[in-house]
């Protein structure tokens, strides 16, 4: 790893390892490794984002898909009183329906103090979970940090590598009971994330903390949904299950070796860890038929035209669910060839990475518009959501990307919105927005 | 008299049972205390078992790092892998041979987390803090004879972040290595270790983890205490984590339940024994009245012979004194025999006008007969009809009058109490040989002295003698007859005329001294 200045040479023979490392398993996970102008201008220090992407395959007839252990964390604070909470109910036994015997199910309810109603145990012992659901009654206030602590711990019994290891927390409220800053909850959310575990997050009414929420589902690469009535929260329950059924691949950690001369200057969207030359990041799951990314920006040294090079060599280690079996595969990146004309450049970018630069560049937009409604109201940020909005739209013209129109259609919408007024729901609807981007939630 | 007993028995009944109540409630306050202490003592307990359930998680944790196996190596990359890869740390760090920081290297953090923790922990390094026992020269001496002090230790420290731990040991190379703990990961363990609460939990109790802010980082137990509700027991947890307390809080009824126990056992107690005294007391206020109406039947009886006895006596007597008056000429010898029956019917008549007065006296019957009279009158009289009996057992009786104005009083009365008097220097002053009377008169009152030179009264029982009943026992009084009841009657008569009858110190013998109201008048 730490021969990337003799890439060049060494190039092919990687290539080759690759090469057979995917061919193994074809069908179950597909990476890819690609930069969105392969050709670039000689001229100054050229900026070039690196995708790695991957994609699950679908699960095929006779593979058996992950077992699960999944922890279902309740908010039963007051607030919950009534339809909520059984509507809550309702859906997550619904959604525990889907679940069958080789898979782990444990429930943990919170408000003032914490309640283990099932501790880690077999889903097919039904009438217990069911009992146990149907007795949750409403009291008290809301400790979501302990909640979420017991059902880790829960989870922990059954950890493994080969299962789906997920907490489904469901709040409603505003923690007030234990560390309840999203700081804090990411910091949990991160270090159980280290663990193998995937936390993630409901909100549910228009009275919780969507930052505390995304931040603790973002720390862990979790889903962040929000449900604003009782229907939506069956909806996500739903979705969220659907993932955690189709779970392909766990525990994906990309590393990219940048060569000395190409500096990584940021990651786009996700976290990562940048220490000198090598760039670290991880995606917790991914789901049949999805792809998930990273996206590195990078600043090439000036070169000259017609000179073509290898800018970084990609590791990338996951769990294969389907086979139970860790893989690891090395690509390069690149190659990247100096070019005179603008012209070229244009023609010769790579049109799928370049909507995920302006996907993830036009949602840093779209949430530094929302820091600006919360210190001043629409007046502040509704100019930089008109211009994320044509900022988008031009760039999906530019690049015949419905994505992208759809995405400058929402910003256009929260631009022509109440916000003053409704900003406590927009707000939410619009952090479900970027996460959803940002972790590339399937839809 | 039955009003007085109802008395008695009452104060008998409750005066033990206030005293017993009194001292059963104060017991009862000593028990709650006790109950208190034992039931914070069992507070403590039970907080005590929960730090070191803590306790045993910060073990588990050095444990952990004590057996890592891959920190002798020196390599950054290494280590910053494990720091990346950790769930439980934030960052580890390496002392180079003179305990400075070798990793990660303070000039140059290789990305931002370790940036951050430079920053983070730079006073630590400045001032040397860890590792904490090497560096400190006075713990040196002890740091070298006892090896395990030197090998390892915390360090914490509170920021606006929250609690910063860091653990550190002394690999077998003899460098220091150590690791910043994830407090909030931290923090998750120990909830996932400390009890839940179930529908079940117990509504009395509320267990609380405290931050040193003293909010509330965990808490366990159905019982939902009052916001501004103080604890009944504190806690600190051990060090590392001295600045989180644990809290005990329970309704305020669970202790004062713990204590009330005792005082229902106590008040059935005294119940208890309030009814036993009240019986005992009914029992005996039954027995004594029986007792009583029992002595008044017989004094009734007592009293109706004598009525019946006294008829018959005078007649005999006033038959008597005619005969003898009738004998005058006769016979030395029917005269003699005369004379015993006239005295000894007196005597007779005497002692029943005492049992009369007695049982009269008991009814609150006596009642005075104020008449004009002169007092040296009456006790010549008196004096006269006693002087033959006193003469037969050899007493010469002399009288002195000095009170021959006329006054108002009872002559039966005075008759009596001085009768009394000289019946009972007949009886007990043998040996003597005479018997004083003197009167004397003073305003408003007239003094009588009947003194003998018989053996007189002891001084112990100078006061008794006047008891009913009351005899004094020696020799002398052997075999002497009487009811015992001359004197009392004698000095009850002397108190009811507005004065007095005492015994007065005398050289010798028995010294009375009567001394009665007399207001003078005109003569009737």
């Amino acid at each position: 790893m730490n021969a990337l200045k003799n890439l060049r040479g060494m190039g092919p023979l990687c290539l080759l390892l690759a090469l057979i490392a995917w061919s193994a398993s074809a069908e179950d996970v597909k990476v890819d490794v690609a930069v969105d102008t392969p050709a670039v201008l000689a001229k100054g220090k050229p900026v070039v984002h690196l995708r790695v992407a991957l994609t699950g395959g679908d699960i095929r007839a006779g593979n058996t898909r992950p077992p699960v252990n999944v922890c279902l964390v309740i908010d039963k604070s007051g607030s919950m009183t009534g339809a909520k909470l059984e509507k809550a109910k309702m859906s997550a036994l619904m959604a525990l329906e889907r679940l069958s015997g080789e898979d782990i199910v444990s429930v943990v309810a919170y408000s003032s103090a914490v309640n283990v109603l099932v501790p880690a145990t077999r889903a097919s012992d039904r009438a217990f979970i069911v009992n146990a659901i149907n007795s949750i009654q409403p009291d008290g206030s809301t400790a979501l940090f302990a909640g979420v602590s017991k059902g880790a711990e829960e989870l922990r019994k059954f950890l493994d590598k080969n299962r789906v290891n997920r907490i489904v927390l469901l709040s409603d409220g505003i923690a007030n009971v234990g560390p309840s800053s999203p700081g804090d909850l990411g910091a949990l959310g991160a270090s159980l994330s280290r663990e193998g575990m995937v936390v993630t997050t409901i909100g549910y009414g228009l009275d919780y903390n969507e930052d505390l929420m995304v931040r603790l589902a973002q720390a862990s690469d979790g889903n962040h949904m929000f449900a604003e009535g009782p229907e939506d929260v069956e909806k996500a329950f739903q979705k969220e299950f659907g993932d955690v059924l189709t779970v392909v691949a766990q525990e994906i950690r990309i590393q990219v070796n940048c060569a000395s001369d190409v500096r990584p200057v940021r990651m786009l969207g996700r976290e990562a860890e940048i220490s000198n030359n090598s760039v670290t990041a991880n995606i917790s799951q991914l789901y049949a038929g999805q792809t998930k990314y990273i996206l590195l920006e990078t600043e090439l040294p000036e070169g000259g035209a017609g000179g073509a090079r290898q800018i970084a060599s990609v590791n990338i280690s996951f769990v294969n669910m389907l086979s139970h079996s860790s893989e690891n595969r090395t690509l390069l990146a690149g190659p990247v060839e100096y070019v005179d004309s603008e012209a070229t450049v244009e023609a010769r970018t790579n049109r799928e990475v370049a909507i995920s630069v302006a996907r993830q560049i036009g949602n840093e937009n779209t949430v530094k518009a929302a820091e600006l409604v919360d210190r001043g109201g629409s007046m502040l940020g509704v100019p930089r959501f008109v211009d994320n909005a044509s900022e988008l739209s031009r760039k999906a013209a530019q690049l015949n990307s419905p994505e992208l129109a759809e995405d400058a259609r929402k910003n256009a919408a929260f631009a022509h919105s109440d916000l003053d007024n409704n900003w406590k729901k927009e707000r939410k609807s619009l952090r479900e927005m970027q996460q959803s981007i940002k972790q590339q939630q399937k839809q | 008299m039955k009003k007085r007993l109802l008395i008695i028995y009452v104060v008998i009944v409750v005066a033990p049972l206030a005293l017993l109540g009194g001292l059963g409630a104060r017991l009862a306050h000593d028990e709650r205390a006790v109950v208190q202490q034992r039931f914070q003592a069992l507070l403590q307990d039970r907080l005590r078992e929960t730090a070191a359930v803590i306790r045993q998680v910060m073990e588990d944790r050095e444990r952990a790092f004590l057996n890592l196996p891959a920190f002798m190596t020196a390599d950054p990359v290494a280590l910053d892998e494990m720091s990346r890869q950790s769930p439980l740390v934030r960052q580890y760090f390496r002392l180079n041979g003179e305990n400075r920081l070798a990793y990660p290297a303070p000039s140059a953090p290789r990305n931002e987390r370790e940036g951050a923790f430079l920053t983070r922990t730079a006073a630590i390094w400045q001032k040397g803090e860890v590792p904490s026992a090497a560096n400190d020269g006075a713990n040196a001496a002890k740091a070298a004879s006892n090896k395990s002090y030197l090998q390892r230790g915390w360090h914490a420290w509170t920021s606006a972040d929250g609690l910063g731990l860091i653990f550190w040991w002394r690999t077998e190379s003899g460098l220091v290595c150590g690791a910043e703990l994830d407090s909030v990961r931290l923090l998750a363990d120990i909830i996932a270790k400390l009890p839940a609460t179930s529908e079940g939990s117990s509504r009395d109790a509320r267990i609380a983890l405290m931050s040193e802010k003293g909010s509330t980082l965990y808490q366990w137990g159905a019982y939902e205490p009052d916001a501004q509700e103080a604890p009944q027991a504190r806690r600190a947890l051990d060090p590392p984590l001295a600045a989180w307390t644990l809290a005990y809080y329970a309704p305020a009824t669970a202790v004062v339940a713990a204590g009330t126990g005792s005082m229902f056992t106590l008040l059935l107690s005294l119940l208890a024994l309030g009814i036993a005294l009240a019986a005992l007391a009914a029992y005996f206020y039954r027995e004594n009245t029986r007792e009583l109406r029992e002595a008044s039947q017989r004094v009734t009886f007592v009293n109706q012979v004598s009525h019946e006895l006294k008829t018959p006596l005078t007649s005999i007597r006033m038959y008597a004194e005619l005969l003898e008056t009738a004998l005058d000429d006769c016979d030395e010898k029917p005269r003699g025999y005369l004379k015993v029956i006239v005295e000894e019917s007196q005597r007779l008549s005497r002692l029943i006008e005492n049992v009369l007065t007695f049982s009269r006296k008991r009814r609150n019957g006596l009642k005075l007969h104020l008449a004009m009279g002169r007092m040296d009158e009456a006790l010549w009289e008196i004096v006269e009809q006693h002087r033959e009996a006193l003469s037969a057992k050899g007493l010469q009786i002399s009288f002195a009058g000095g009170a021959d104005r006329c006054v108002r009083f009872d002559r039966d009365v005075i008759k009596q109490i001085v009768g009394n008097l000289l019946s009972n220097t007949e009886k007990y002053a043998r040996g003597g040989t005479r018997v004083d009377i003197a009167s004397e008169q003073q305003p408003g009152r007239i003094v009588i002295t009947v003194a003998d030179d018989g053996p007189g009264v002891s001084l112990r029982d100078r006061e008794r003698v006047f008891e009913p009943f009351y005899r004094v026992s020696n020799a002398l009084t052997d075999g002497v007859s009487g009811a015992g009841i001359g004197l009392a009657i004698a000095r009850s008569l002397a108190e009811l005329h507005g004065g007095s009858l005492s015994l007065i110190p005398s050289e010798q013998g028995a010294s009375f001294r009567l001394e009665i109201r007399a207001e003078e008048g005109e003569d009737a």
